[in-house]
């Protein structure tokens, strides 16, 4: 406040033992802080300046940006903003099979027959009466309708933790407020859990009520369609249908499409080499792999230009004239290689016992492997 | 089952048969194998054709019950005498229960799904919508949990919008010995979201069949206000079962209500009192004296519906005999 006050930008600082604190303004109207421990190497500015967006988004979809510009009452907001918590949370603890706080794409699953899916899924919106209609498994999209597509990335990503936070309910009625296609109107989310783990859900307006929707279009659209549905959960960690042969190789994986920015993750769980991490640890490599060659290397043109703006940290990528499209690194765990085209970022967990040189064009193979599939 | 076809008032025959197709279309009542019920020969139903061959079936669900019966829940309905209360702990009940757990955990359904019985047993279902109502914090999404042996959030965070649970529990009914699976459907939502949005509560009402009125043992204020919450609740059509719950009652050390208090209450509304609290341990004994009694007094309900007959208010004190958890 007392750099504003002389008209210097201060966006953040470190403490002397490593902590760190980022702070951002959003609209001249809330201030958020985000504070980090003093393992800085755990947490990074990247992450904590993804963290704050997304908590600012989170604020929008719960009270709409109205509340939150317009202050009246401040006691009034602060405990409105009780009804955030939830949601807040759910980024504050994220981890686990999906990235899409860090990466800012959409978690996806490829299904096995799409096709059926998504006829089903564009039938079923249509009689719900929205445009907005979205499948999902295990938390992670499998089928939406082209409008749902053309939400903000972000805004998917923030839709979708919303639905995981909304646990094991049978439907929810939940009026959402869309940071960037409708900050001040709120739709209606509606959500129903077909079989535990799979979910549909839409936006819709006024009508239909929640009620008539389970009771009169849930059983009609879905019922047909359990079979398949089963499938696509026991897909859970792989995420990828039995047709796609990776080489045996592969411990897991992180793929994006930086055009569409939807993103697939997948630990395959069957593949065990001595000596290789967990499921869950494989996990967490990726999602750390992933920040590090982010921050690092594959400097997202958004970032970096924050970057020469806001930060002197990260002058090792800021010195580059070029963008690098490969880089690979050796732990004790495994060995990870990065892999970027103008379309696709590939992330590969791969164990101890590959050797380094045959990194590349495993990578090379598995991006044609998987490009193949058309995501 | 049916010794005798309905005989005597066909015009009472036919409320109750269009009643339950009423209940059919509003997707109320689930019938999982039509074929094995027991049809009931009714000259009206002919000219009725697919409908009416429904209703049949469905009135052997409804009107299987001996005059008696019917007149004596007229007047008032004792605890127990629609359903077996302890039948959770029979030998018999095990083939039903055992549908509804997975590992030793509560099996979870998803909208598309229902307990499996063998082939040789036929079950019906029947569907019911019941509200949770009562301030923040109270517990509702907590009850809600409880009731479907979900872990209870250990936190507060309060509920962004409508969130619903679905809960199975098989119940014998007394009479007929017939058993049905109750599929409740608990309506929980945010009481500050329903402040700030108008379309919840509407939404949360419409066709409900029943209201759970929540108050916490350790807040007193939650208690004094039961009166304006059961008269926001409830409408001016008023076949709705009400019950209320009280919370938190684990935590006795720091009640704010006595037993004095609750037990003035049931008298003076005639609405029964329950009582909730600690934690979730999934066995079927913290959760059945609630929801039988629930299913009870819905089926009671309905058979009023169903039969025409005015409902009439119950005797002070007697419904209260439901309470105790
Ligand atoms: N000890 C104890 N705590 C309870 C009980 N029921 C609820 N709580 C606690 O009370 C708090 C609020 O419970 P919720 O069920 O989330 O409250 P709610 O009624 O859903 O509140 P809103 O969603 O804000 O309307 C939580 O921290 C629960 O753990 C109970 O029976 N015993
Ligand atoms: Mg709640």
């Amino acid at each position: 406040m007392f750099g504003s006050g002389q008209d210097v930008l201060l966006s953040s600082c470190e403490t002397e033992r490593g902590g760190r604190v980022v702070w951002r303004v959003f609209h001249d109207s809330v201030m958020l802080i985000a504070v980090s421990g003093q393992d800085t190497e755990a947490v990074c500015e990247f992450q904590l300046r993804r963290l704050l967006d997304n908590i600012w988004n989170c604020m929008v979809l719960i009270l709409g940006i109205d509340e939150l510009v317009n202050v009246r009452n401040v006691e009034r907001l602060k405990r409105d903003l009780r009804l955030c918590y939830q949601l807040i949370d759910g980024f504050l603890e994220a981890s686990g099979e999906w990235m899409g706080d860090v990466t800012h794409c959409v978690d996806c699953l490829l299904p096995p027959q799409l096709v059926l899916l998504q006829e089903a899924l564009d039938a079923f919106s249509h009689a719900a009466e929205s445009e907005f209609g979205c499948l999902l498994v295990h938390g992670k999209v499998v089928a939406a309708t082209e409008k749902w597509w053309r939400l903000a990335p972000q805004e998917v990503v923030l839709l979708t933790v919303l639905l995981r936070s909304l646990g094991g309910t049978a439907c929810c009625d939940q009026p959402v407020f869309l940071p960037q296609g409708s900050p001040t109107v709120p739709h209606r989310l509606l959500r129903f859990q077909l079989l535990p783990g799979a979910d549909v859900c839409v936006l819709c307006g006024p009508s239909p009520s929640l009620q008539r929707a389970e009771i009169e279009l849930v059983g009609r659209f879905w019922r047909p369609l359990m079979e398949i549905l089963w499938t696509c959960l026991a897909l859970k960690d792989h995420c990828l249908p039995g047709s796609v042969t990776l080489h045996k190789d592969v411990l897991g994986l992180l793929l994006i499409n930086r055009e569409s920015s939807r993103a697939i993750s997948s630990v395959r769980s069957a593949v065990n080499p001595p000596g290789a991490p967990s499921v869950a640890r494989r996990w967490e490599l990726l999602r750390l792999f992933f920040i590090f060659t982010v921050k690092r290397y594959f400097v997202q043109d958004e970032v970096a230009q924050r970057q020469k703006r806001e930060s002197l940290q990260e002058e090792f990528a800021l010195g580059f004239s070029h963008q690098p499209i490969q880089c690979y690194m050796v732990t004790e765990e495994c060995k990870c290689f990065g892999l970027q085209t103008p379309h696709y970022q590939l992330y590969l967990l791969m164990p101890f016992s590959v050797p380094t040189f045959a990194l590349r064009p495993l990578a090379a193979r598995t991006l044609s492997t998987l490009t193949a599939t058309g995501f | 089952m049916f010794s005798e076809p309905l005989g005597g008032d066909v015009e009472q025959t036919r409320a109750a048969a269009s009643y339950w197709i009423r209940r059919r279309k509003q997707g109320r009542v689930l019938c999982q194998n039509e074929a094995t019920l027991i049809s009931v020969k009714c000259g009206w139903n002919r000219e009725q054709g697919g409908a009416g061959e429904w209703a049949r079936c469905m009135l052997g669900a409804a009107c299987s019950w001996p005059p008696t019966c019917c007149e004596l829940m007229a007047r008032s309905l004792r605890p127990g005498s629609l359903v077996h209360v302890d039948w959770h702990r029979s030998a018999e009940a095990k083939e039903f229960f055992s549908r509804l757990q997975h590992k030793k955990k509560r099996r979870k359904f998803g909208l598309l799904e229902a307990p499996v019985m063998p082939p040789s047993i036929s079950v019906d279902t029947v569907n019911y919508k019941v509200f949770i109502s009562g301030k923040s914090a109270v517990g509702k999404t907590t009850l809600a949990a409880r009731l479907a042996g979900l872990d209870v959030p250990r936190m507060h965070y309060e509920t962004t919008g409508i969130e619903t649970t679905v809960v199975f529990w098989p119940v014998k009914l007394r009479d007929s010995g017939r058993v049905l699976f109750f599929r409740f459907q608990f309506w929980d939502c945010g009481e500050n979201s329903l402040r700030r949005f108008d379309h919840l509560l509407p939404s949360c009402k419409e066709q409900m069949d029943a209201i759970l009125f929540l108050f916490s043992f350790i807040d007193h204020a939650s208690f004094v206000d039961l009166s304006s919450q059961i008269a926001r609740g409830t409408g001016a059509s008023d076949n709705i079962v009400k019950v209320v719950v009280g919370t938190k009652f684990d935590l006795f050390m720091h009640t704010d209500v006595t037993e004095e208090e609750v037990r003035s209450f049931q008298a003076a509304s005639g609405i029964p009192v329950f009582r909730v609290g600690g934690d979730v341990c999934g066995g079927w004994g913290e959760v059945a004296p609630l929801l039988n009694a629930l299913a009870e007094l819905l089926w009671h309900q309905d058979r009023l519906a169903a039969g025409k007959m005015p409902p009439q208010p119950s005797s002070r004190g007697e419904t209260g005999d439901l309470a105790g958890c």
